[in-house]
């Protein structure tokens, strides 16, 4: 019996006991053995990235106090080599971090992207070190310091969000490293999202106190400061499919620039449409003084509404303050401006276009004096004999004229293209209006689009033509404007040019 | 048997990948590339060897009743001790293997083994055994890796053997392109054993089964 | 061999049917297309054409040799397998792929399952989803229609998305504006059977005149297809975008009409989901096999991420057919109906 406890219940037991007892035993000394080799690599694997940028550094030294936005590590080299900055930039899919190295003065000695979500072929192009165009970005970052603009560097084309996200994670590192190493004050980015309506007023008015008084114009709301200044409210669609639409709030300073800009972009497509509301796209509305500065201001690639929508709303907001404060300089910039082809009513002029110096936005709903005003400002045109091809010819008595012309252009469209083009007093083309309601709606109306048209402006003669695109999938329409634009340069250049 | 017959039997006439169809989850898994084959292949022969070796040398002291829970322990210290060591020694291995370093633990062909083999044989014969199919596997593994990758990416072992120009066959390196080559590779191996007059009659169920002779299951030899 | 004498029970009826009758009716009902494919794409679709019906005939011919089989070439199935896969690529695929891919089609997929008759998926098909996967930008250039040329001046080959994945910067399909015209003759990009609607439904008239297939699983699986895709749209129209019904209902039919023109839908119903091999046998069957292949095609165009759902849908489909047919057996005349499990 005894012997079968054994067997049966003991020996089973003490056998798997010192089987695991003996496992541990090897398992700890392995360990022991590998752990500082495997810690050793890992560190190794991150410094690499860190000595790839600045390669004359021995050996790092973390600083943890810093208070900048949207920064990871800042480290200082051991033997003064410079600084290295891992930072990170809001991409489209997620953040496009970077890892930057920088001379003791602050300026950029190399640039390296680090893996990122962006979209494959896009953004994620950064993170392929031997990708033309990430490289080409990389290296216009260096020898650059300060706040580093758009314009300054090699954005990649059709790859704006990522390019943008990179900017901005260089220039967070610059100001780490201006907080750091030069003890400057931090540039923090604040949250607007979650700010209270109170908040946000005293962001856009600062140090005053507010008033709340009717509403002018199309503002929802309408705030007066105890300094000559205002905070305005107004709303706009953005997206057309949005559920609700944006609001915005915009404060001016007396003399009617702008102070800042709000939005509550909560409605617009997420991850998309409410870049409007993000910190870096409404920073440009800063400063404007009057509708005219907003003509400087981009929309987003890829957030086109929203972004459209949140201008619309700021020169509504302009407008209402213009009404309240006539003799701003706000206002007087308003009137300098003649190049306006709105019409009176705040609420029209928001549902076309915004009108910029360069007249090219498409705007079917233009009569046809409004054409004419838009093409050639501030002009009195008298029609003449319309040369062969032509629909109508314009003329004023300093050379400039307006020339219409009317053709095909895609092939199923209901009814045709008319383009009008406007020609200043030297020959040069000023622009170009389309009405393009024929054609397919979404598709073929793009060639009425005034980042399309803009191509046409300033065009001396026929030969100039060739650098103009069609757009993609818009083929037959956008050739459609091409040739009608063709052909008025060619009257012109027969008949009327003298 | 001889010992070199131990040996070779794993490697054709047993391989367990193809003929015993034992470990086929990290097969289909970690061939996509070769270089991660014959790496998986090199770690499982490592732990086969040693754990075959270990269960040998305790089968007369494990009781019948635990020797599952036995052998497991066995061989999971060998497969921690050898991810530590790929980790510490060749990193972008253990980065390329992910969780099926780990897995080792349950590929079938090392319990297969202890419990078939190893639990009834002497150690030098249950170390040569480890090796023999330890070596069938990684043979099959480098296989397999080697055809998906040179048709799915051009390359093998990472030199590009197409030229860019010609377009790759990417099919080869999905899950179905994995299964196909499976397919095609048994089928190869069934085709040499008729050439070779080695043919086994197949048959469904135990008598078929290449185990036969050593499986402990109802209906084996045992 | 030739059996002269044949046997079976009665009744009698003689039919003067062949597998290669059929199979030639079915030759003939393809041939508007691959003309329709040679005018909007050029010449070169006629020698991708060419290639690939001599790439599977070749094939099927030099495997039967091989394993000493007899030859089935006769029977003209491997011209039809060959001719409805070259109908499904792009007409830019290079000749060498096209022929990889008549080998897995025939090799593959058909005389390692044992032959005509064997196989369980539809041949072509599976050819098209292994090129697909394996070189998938080859399968999805696609090349603006050559027919255009007397349209345009000075065109160049562009490449066009096709009318299905047309979309706005927001990602919304444009499908809803596209002309029907362009449709039904098929002057876009695609591959080069499924652009032609025309064409496919002059094949489609012959094919039932000559009694080759029957109406029910092309009609079952437009019909329901239609009913799902336009309660969707009238479910969006009504909640998404406030349109009241009757306009959502306008705008879904619109947008019904041009779902069943693009892509690969019609080509699909007529040419692949009735092929004799892979869909059941009863009239039962049929209607559930249509019925099933409407509701897989309308869930992945409309909810998966990709514009194409027609060829998964008849895979997936052909896989469930051998339980379909279990399912809707015909009980002999007299026959009570086998119960599981019964004494």
């Amino acid at each position: 019996m005894k012997h079968n406890t054994w067997e049966d219940m003991i020996k089973p037991v003490v056998v798997l006991v010192v089987i695991c007892i003996v496992a541990s035993g090897a398992l700890a000394f392995t360990n022991e053995l590998t752990a500082p080799i495997i810690a050793q690599q890992e560190a190794n694997a991150a410094n690499a990235a860190f000595l790839e940028v600045l390669p004359e550094a021995d050996g790092f030294e973390e600083i943890t106090e810093f208070e900048t936005s949207n920064v990871t590590k800042v480290l200082k080299a051991t033997n003064g080599a410079g600084w290295v900055v891992q930072s990170f930039g809001k991409g489209f899919g997620g953040d496009v971090p970077v890892v930057v190295a920088l001379d003791e003065e602050g300026a950029v000695l190399k640039v390296k992207f680090m893996e990122n979500s962006e979209t494959a072929g896009y953004g994620k192009k950064l993170e392929d070190a031997t990708d033309p165009d990430a490289q080409a970005l990389a290296e216009s970052f260096v020898g650059k310091s300060g706040s580093i603009a758009a314009g300054d560097v090699d954005m990649i084309s059709g790859v704006t969000v990522s390019s943008k996200a990179a900017l901005s994670a260089v220039n967070s590192a610059i100001n780490a490293f201006n907080e750091v190493a030069l003890g400057q004050q931090a540039t923090v980015e604040v949250d607007t999202s979650s700010m209270t309506e109170e908040e946000v007023r005293a962001m856009l008015a600062p140090g005053a106190t507010l008033t709340q008084i009717d509403p002018v114009e199309s503002a929802t709301q309408v705030w007066q400061a105890d300094n000559g200044g205002y905070v305005i409210y107004t709303e706009d669609k953005g997206y057309e499919y949005a559920k609700s639409p944006m609001v915005v709030a915009v404060g001016f300073d007396a003399n009617g620039g702008i102070t800042g800009v709000w939005v509550d972009a909560s409605g617009q497509t997420p991850g998309i449409g409410d870049q409007a509301a993000g910190q870096e796209y409404l920073d440009q509305y800063t400063g404007i003084v009057g509708e005219p500065g907003l003509d400087g201001v981009d929309t987003i690639a890829g957030a086109t509404q929203s972004t459209r929508g949140v201008k619309k709303a700021v020169r509504k907001a302009i407008r209402a303050f213009v009404a309240l404060v006539p003799d701003s300089e706000a206002a007087l910039a308003q009137e300098e401006e003649s190049a306006e082809s709105t019409s009176t009513t705040s609420e029209e002029s928001s549902s076309s276009s915004e009108a910029t110096s360069a007249p090219t936005t498409q705007t079917q709903a233009l009569s046809q004096e409004e054409v004419l005003e838009l093409l050639a400002p501030g002009v009195t045109l008298s029609q003449i004999d319309a040369p062969e091809g032509l629909q109508q010819a314009w003329k004023a008595e300093d050379g400039t004229a307006v020339l219409f012309a009317e053709g095909k252009g895609y092939e199923y469209e209901k009814s045709p293209l008319v383009v009008a083009v406007g020609f200043d007093a030297s020959g040069k083309t000023t622009g170009v209006w389309v009405d393009a309601s024929g054609q397919t709606a979404g598709i073929g109306d793009k060639a009425a689009g005034s980042d399309y048209l803009s191509q046409y402006v300033g065009l001396a003669q026929e030969a100039d033509l060739d650098g103009v695109d069609t757009i993609a999938g818009a083929t037959e329409s956008s050739r459609g404007v091409k040739k009608l634009v063709r052909k008025c340069l060619q009257a012109y250049a027969a008949g009327l040019a003298n | 048997m001889n010992k070199l017959n131990i040996v070779t039997n794993g490697l054709v006439k047993e391989n367990p990948v193809l003929r015993l169809v034992l470990g086929t989850c990290p097969t289909l898994a970690v061939t996509t590339v070769a270089f991660n084959g014959l790496g998986m292949g090199i770690a499982a022969t490592f732990v086969l060897i040693c754990s075959n070796l270990v269960i040998s040398m305790l089968r007369n002291v494990i009781p019948g009743k635990v020797r599952l829970p036995a052998y497991i322990t066995v061989i999971a210290t060998f497969v921690s001790v050898v991810q530590m060591l790929v980790k510490a020694f060749v990193p972008q291995l253990d980065k390329a293997l992910g969780v099926f370093l780990p897995l080792i633990v349950v590929n079938c062909i090392i319990l297969g083994r202890a419990e078939m083999f190893a639990s009834k044989n002497k150690p030098l014969d249950s170390a040569l055994d480890g090796l023999g199919m330890g070596l069938g596997f990684t043979l099959a593994l480098v296989c397999m890796a080697s055809i998906r990758e040179i048709l799915g990416a051009g390359s093998w072992f990472g030199i590009t053997i197409i030229p860019e120009s010609i377009d790759r066959f990417t099919f080869m390196t999905s899950p179905a392109g994995g299964f196909f080559t499976f397919g095609v590779l048994m089928a190869l191996v069934i085709w040499l054993e008729e050439k070779t007059g080695k043919k086994v009659d197949r048959s469904i169920g135990c008598e078929g089964c290449p185990s036969k002779g050593s499986c402990g299951m109802k209906g084996g030899d045992e | 061999m030739e059996n002269r004498l044949i046997v079976t029970a009665s009744p009698h009826m003689v039919d003067h049917s062949s597998t290669r009758k059929l199979m030639g009716n079915v030759v003939v009902a393809l041939l508007p297309s691959v003309v329709a494919s040679a005018w909007i794409f050029g010449l070169r679709a006629l020698l991708l054409i060419g290639v690939t019906v001599a790439a599977c005939v070749g094939f099927e011919y030099l495997y039967t040799r091989l394993m000493k089989k007899v030859n089935p070439v006769g029977d003209l199935s491997a011209v039809v397998t060959g001719l409805i896969l070259a109908l499904n690529f792009p007409v830019g695929l290079p000749l060498w792929i096209a022929i990889v891919g008549a080998f897995i089609s025939i090799v593959v997929v058909k005389q390692l399952f044992g032959g005509i008759g064997y196989n369980f998926v539809n041949p072509a098909l599976v050819g098209r989803m292994v090129l697909f996967t394996g070189f998938g930008a080859r399968m999805t250039t696609w090349v603006y229609p050559a027919a255009a040329q007397s349209v345009f001046e000075n065109l160049d080959a562009v490449a066009s998305a096709t009318p299905l994945q047309l979309a706005d910067a927001q990602g919304n399909s444009l499908l809803s504006q596209y002309p029907v015209m362009d449709l039904l003759l098929g002057v876009h990009g695609g591959v080069m059977g499924e652009t032609c609607a025309i064409a496919i439904l002059l094949g489609f008239v012959w094919l039932v005149a000559t009694g080759t297939i029957q109406v029910t699983i092309p009609v079952c699986y437009l019909g329901s297809y239609a009913v799902f895709s336009l309660v969707h749209s009238v479910v969006d129209g009504m909640n998404a975008q406030q349109m009241d019904f009757a306009a959502a209902l306008t705008a879904g039919g619109a947008l019904l009409v041009r779902q069943l023109l693009a892509g690969g839908l019609l080509f699909g119903a007529v040419f692949m989901a009735t092929d004799y091999v892979t869909s059941p046998f009863t009239m039962k069957g049929k209607m559930v096999f249509g019925f099933g292949l409407g509701l897989l095609t309308f869930a992945i165009r409309d909810f998966a991420n990709m514009a194409e759902g027609v060829s998964y849908a008849i895979l997936f489909m052909n896989l469930l057919v051998p339980y379909i047919n279990d399912l809707t057996r015909q009980v002999p005349l007299g026959a009570k109906k086998y119960k599981k499990g019964a004494a």
